[in-house]
C-alpha cells in the first residue's frame, strides 16, 4: 500500500470520510492500518492518493470529520504529516 | 390473517426489507471488526442505515445515530445515561419502557413526577407538564404518541417548555417514528429521540434507534468491544461507539435501512394521512354500535394510527379472543402502559386497533363486521 493514510476513530468515521471524499471525486479505500500507527488499537483508515491530500483535508474539515492522523506511506516506510 | 396490532410490531414489510436482510445474511460478517470484504460490506450496510436514519430524524451527523435492540433499549440508554439524584418528569401516557427504568433509578435517589393531562387535551397536558417541573427536575421523558390511545402529545410545545425551564427532554417516538415527522434539528431541549426499528419504520424485530444530541455526555451502562481504540480499557467517549458495544445485528440493520428508505420515499405525511383516514373511519363506525365505547379524538389531527375501544359488559380479552377466532389480530389488556390507563380511567384495559401503511380498507370492513356481530 502506498499514498496517504487518513486514520479515523472508528469504522463509522472511516465510512463517513470515504463518503465525503467520494462526493468530492477523490477515490478512497477503507483499510486497516498497522497497529503501530494507531497507538496499539484496532482501527480503520482511508487510503487516498497523495495528489489529493489538500482537497481531501479541506473536504473532511468542512464536514467536521477530520482524520486522527495523516500518514504518508512510501518505499521508505511511514511518515506522519502535520496538517 | 387481518393484522391490526401494528402498534406492537408491523407484520407486513416492504419486500426490499426481506431481500436486503437475506443479502446481508449471506454476505456480511462483523461490522467494524475487519478489513476484508465481508466486514467492509457489513460496515457499509450499517453506515447507509445510519445516514438514512440521520436524515429522517434530523441528526446533524451520522455519528449521532446509535443502533439498539429496540426502543426500550434506547430509552434505557438515554434515561440511565442522564439520571442522577433529583427529580424527573414523565407524562401520564408513558409505557413501562419509560416507567420501569425511571423506577429502577430510585436506588440512586431519583424521584419522578407524573404530568397527567386529559386525553386529547394538549392545553391540559402542557399545564400539567409545566406544573410538574420543579427546581430539582433535571430531565423529562415524554412519549410522542400514546401506544394505547394514539393521542399525539404536543411534543414541540413540551420541548419549548423544557427548553425555557432548562430541562433536557427524552422523547419516546415508538408510535410516531415513520408516520409523524420528528427531527432533532427542530427541537431545542430534546437530547434523545428513541425509536423502535420494527414498527413504523418497517424494519425487523430486534432493531431500534437512539438519536442523540450530545451522547458523549451520557453515562454508559454497557461497555465492551467496539472495534475502536481497542488498546484502551475505557469505553470510547465518541459516538456512536460509546453505545454500540458488541457485535451488531447487521442483517437487522440492513433490513431497517430499507424500511427507512420505504418510509422516506412514501413520505411520513402521506403515511399518517392514510392511517388517520382508516382510524377516523373505524371510530365513526364503532360509535354507531350499541354498547361500544370509543376513545377517539374530536380533532383527528390529535390521533395517530392507534385507537382504543371497549364493549360494555365484555372484557377486552374476551373481545380480542372472539376476533382472533376470525383470524383478526388486535391487542387487549393494558398494553404495557398501566400509567396511561390510570390517567384516562380505563384500568380494566381496552381493545386496541392499530394500523399501518399496509392495512387495507377490506381489512377494516371485515374487522368492523365482526365487531358488530360481537357487540
Amino acid at each position: 500500500m502506498k499514498g496517504i493514510l487518513l486514520t479515523s476513530r472508528s469504522a463509522t468515521y472511516a465510512q463517513h470520510m470515504k463518503k465525503i471524499l467520494e462526493q468530492n471525486r477523490i477515490e478512497a479505500k477503507i483499510v486497516r492500518p498497522d497497529i503501530e500507527l494507531t497507538k496499539g488499537s484496532c482501527a480503520y483508515a482511508v487510503n487516498i492518493s497523495q495528489t489529493f491530500l489538500p482537497e481531501a483535508i479541506d473536504a473532511l474539515r468542512l464536514n467536521r470529520v477530520p482524520p486522527v492522523r495523516v500518514i504518508l506511506i512510501d518505499n521508505r516506510g511511514y511518515k506522519e504529516i502535520n496538517i | 390473517m387481518i393484522y391490526l396490532d401494528n402498534a406492537a410490531t408491523t407484520l407486513q414489510k416492504p419486500e426490499s426489507v426481506k431481500k436486503t436482510m437475506m443479502q446481508a445474511f449471506d454476505t456480511c460478517t462483523n461490522a467494524g471488526r475487519g478489513g476484508y470484504k465481508g466486514a467492509i460490506a457489513a460496515s457499509e450496510y450499517v453506515y447507509t442505515a445510519r445516514a438514512r436514519a440521520a436524515e429522517l430524524f434530523g441528526a446533524k451527523s451520522v455519528e449521532q445515530v446509535v443502533f439498539t435492540q429496540n426502543a426500550t433499549h434506547a430509552l434505557n440508554i438515554a434515561i440511565k445515561g442522564i439520571a442522577k439524584r433529583g427529580n424527573c418528569v414523565i407524562s401520564g401516557y408513558e409505557h413501562n419502557s419509560v416507567v420501569r427504568p425511571v423506577a429502577a433509578l430510585k436506588n440512586i435517589g431519583l424521584t419522578w413526577s407524573v404530568a397527567s393531562g386529559r386525553l386529547f387535551d394538549c392545553e391540559s397536558m402542557l399545564k400539567a407538564f409545566s406544573a410538574s417541573i420543579k427546581r430539582n427536575t433535571h430531565f423529562a421523558v415524554c412519549t410522542h404518541v400514546s401506544n394505547v390511545f394514539g393521542y399525539i402529545l404536543p411534543i414541540k410545545e413540551i420541548d419549548d417548555l423544557c427548553y425555557k425551564k432548562g430541562v433536557p427532554l427524552i422523547i419516546d417516538a415508538s408510535q410516531s417514528a415513520g408516520s409523524i415527522s420528528i427531527k432533532l434539528t427542530e427541537l431545542r431541549a430534546t437530547i434523545c429521540i428513541c425509536a423502535p426499528g420494527h414498527k413504523g419504520l418497517y424494519g425487523p424485530q430486534g432493531t431500534g434507534i437512539l438519536v442523540c444530541r450530545e451522547g458523549e455526555k451520557l453515562k454508559t451502562f454497557v461497555e465492551g468491544g467496539t472495534g475502536s481504540v481497542s488498546a484502551e480499557i475505557w469505553q470510547p467517549e465518541f459516538m456512536p461507539d460509546r453505545f454500540e458495544s458488541g457485535t451488531q445485528n447487521v442483517p437487522g440493520i440492513a433490513g431497517l435501512s430499507e424500511g427507512i428508505a420505504y418510509v422516506s420515499e412514501r413520505g411520513v405525511n402521506s403515511i399518517i394521512e392514510y392511517e388517520r383516514e382508516l382510524i377516523e373511519y373505524i371510530a365513526s363506525e364503532l360509535v354507531r354500535m350499541p354498547g361500544v365505547i370509543v376513545y377517539a379524538a374530536k380533532d383527528s389531527s390529535l390521533q395517530g394510527g392507534v385507537l382504543s375501544f371497549e364493549i360494555e359488559g365484555m372484557s377486552s380479552e374476551t373481545v380480542a379472543e372472539q376476533l382472533a377466532e376470525s383470524d383478526i389480530a388486535v391487542r387487549s389488556g393494558v398494553h404495557c402502559s398501566p400509567l396511561a390507563h390510570k390517567t384516562v380511567g380505563t384500568a380494566r384495559g381496552t381493545v386496541r386497533v392499530s394500523v399501518s401503511s399496509f392495512t387495507t380498507e377490506n381489512d377494516i370492513e371485515t374487522f368492523l363486521d365482526r365487531v358488530r356481530h360481537i357487540s
